[in-house]
């Protein structure tokens, strides 16, 4: 019998989040797999999926005595009543980017029939497709990299640069909690650090309260466009270096300029395959002409999820 | 001599009775206007902890519960069963609580049906949906209320009246 590993117990937390029909099945899954899986997909009038390294798959792919099970209405309303905790009103916002964060730093995401008034979206009905992605922390994923980003006890402004799915904000958390918490070996005691998590993925706040350890000194503002939350970040809270998930607008690279200004180091992560791919993008080509970046580091998911390779710039 | 005693006993005993039925019955019906007069504020409550404070309803039931009395424990029941694993449903939640609040008090069904059809809608429907269905509860626990009001003046000096008159009526029958 295999033991329950952290994985396993954080699988039958979101499961939990599931109708009872669901949740049923979903606990009769092996723990192998259930440590195995990044997302619980529920879809109504189709079979229950799960991903894991070996893809999209029906449950009963996974567990022979798991018969194929196609989720009801009445599931999809259930499961949408538990993520939200039967408050729709109190996770408008998060509703509005398409996913709502539940205890344990589950993101789930939803689509449905949405229901809008002047643009904005007050509520989403006929809930039709649900992807419950468990939370994973690697705690030390980001050992490999401490020594380049901190230099004589300085932080090196980071630019993290990956494809999607190779693990960007897993190593932004860990390089977070690091900086927050100290790294002994290096003898580099904590500093001030301030994420501006857009998307809420790298600290997942659920009630005010960070689902994933980014360390002792971090403050997070959530769900704040980056554009105006560094400003807001560096006004309010002094950090030492501000941490935040993918830079796509020219609006971001001015807010990222104005935290170099004020000689706070900036971590943070973009879309992208290798640094020349980012530097032939006109809207980072003042942070590099600036030289705001002194280092990069690219992930990729060849030969497996979150290899990487350090280049100083 | 002693039969005498003992007869005069049992009729103050049964007119004893006959008062405090007659007590009892209409502290009954103080007791459902206060009811109703509670969970009409509980209500207006709620409807702040959904359009301002957009409060989950676990928080929001766990604030309520301070409401003194019955209407209180109510709200504690659904605060707490909010928290129970495996998670039930609103619905089911609010239901037991009702139960739990209504039976033993064997009120009129008309406020237990109007709460009810209010739990059907909590956590499912759209904020103005909500809003839309405590407000509609809120007004028709009003009219049941003064329904009730009326009731209690015409019917607390009859129950009195009847219970005594009742005993008095069985304490002469009896001699």
């Amino acid at each position: 019998m295999k033991t329950r590993d952290e994985k396993a117990v954080r699988f039958d937390f979101a499961a939990d989040f599931t109708a009872p029909a669901i949740r049923e099945r979903l606990r009769s899954i092996p723990y192998d797999i259930k440590s195995r899986t990044f997302e619980i997909r529920i879809k109504r009038s189709a079979p229950v999926m799960l991903t894991t390294d070996a893809g999209c798959l029906p449950i009963s792919e996974y567990a022979p005595s798991a018969k194929p099970y196609l989720a009801t209405k009445e599931d999809m309303d259930l499961t949408f009543e538990f993520v939200t905790g039967a408050s729709i009103h109190a996770v408008l916002e998060e509703l509005r980017c398409g996913f709502i964060t539940i205890s344990g730093g589950h993101r789930v995401g939803v689509c449905g029939k949405t229901v809008s008034e002047r643009g904005e979206i007050l509520s989403i009905r006929d809930v039709s497709s649900l992807n419950i992605r468990i939370a994973h922390e690697v705690k030390g994923c980001a050992d490999g990299v401490m020594g380049e980003i901190i230099n004589e006890g300085r932080i090196r402004s980071t630019l993290v640069i990956s494809p999607p799915s190779c693990g960007k904000t897993t190593l932004l958390r860990d390089i977070a909690r690091q900086l927050s918490n100290g790294v002994e070996h290096l003898g580099f005691r904590g500093v001030k650090v301030g994420v501006i998590d857009e998307r809420s993925e790298i600290c997942a706040m659920y009630r005010g309260e960070p689902q994933n350890d980014v360390g002792i000194r971090t403050d997070v503002l959530d769900l704040c466009p980056k554009s105006a939350g560094i400003g807001l970040m560096l006004r309010s809270m002094s950090p030492d270096v501000i941490i935040t998930d993918e830079l796509l607008y020219p609006e971001d690279a001015r807010a990222v300029m104005q935290a170099h200004n004020t000689g706070v180091a900036v971590i943070a992560s973009v879309h992208g395959e290798s640094v020349s791919d980012i530097q032939r993008k006109s809207v980072f080509g003042e942070l590099f002409e600036e030289r705001v970046f002194s280092l990069a580091i690219t992930l990729s998911n060849r030969p497996r999820t979150g290899t990487r390779s350090v280049v100083r710039l | 001599m002693e039969t005498g005693y003992l007869k005069l006993f049992g009729g103050v005993l049964i007119l004893s009775a006959g008062i405090l039925s007659g007590l009892y019955l209409s502290r009954r019906l103080r007791a459902r206007t206060a009811i109703l007069g509670d969970l009409i504020l509980s209500l207006t409550a709620l409807q702040n902890e959904i359009s301002f404070v957009r409060a989950p309803l676990g928080e929001a039931f766990l604030r309520l519960s301070r409401i003194d009395g019955e209407v209180g424990r109510f709200y504690l029941r659904c605060h707490e069963g909010m928290k129970r694993l495996p998670r039930p449903s609103v619905y089911s939640i609010w239901e037991e609580s009702l139960k739990l609040m209504f039976e033993p008090m064997m009120f009129s069904s008309e406020e237990y049906d109007a709460m009810l059809s209010l739990g059907r809608e909590l956590g499912t429907g759209d904020v103005n949906a909500q809003l839309r269905a405590v407000r509609f509860t809120a007004e028709e626990l009003s009219r049941i209320r003064k329904g009730a009001e009326a009731d209690e003046k015409k019917k607390k000096r009859m129950y009195m009246g009847l219970s005594i008159i009742a005993a008095a009526v069985i304490v002469i029958a009896a001699a």
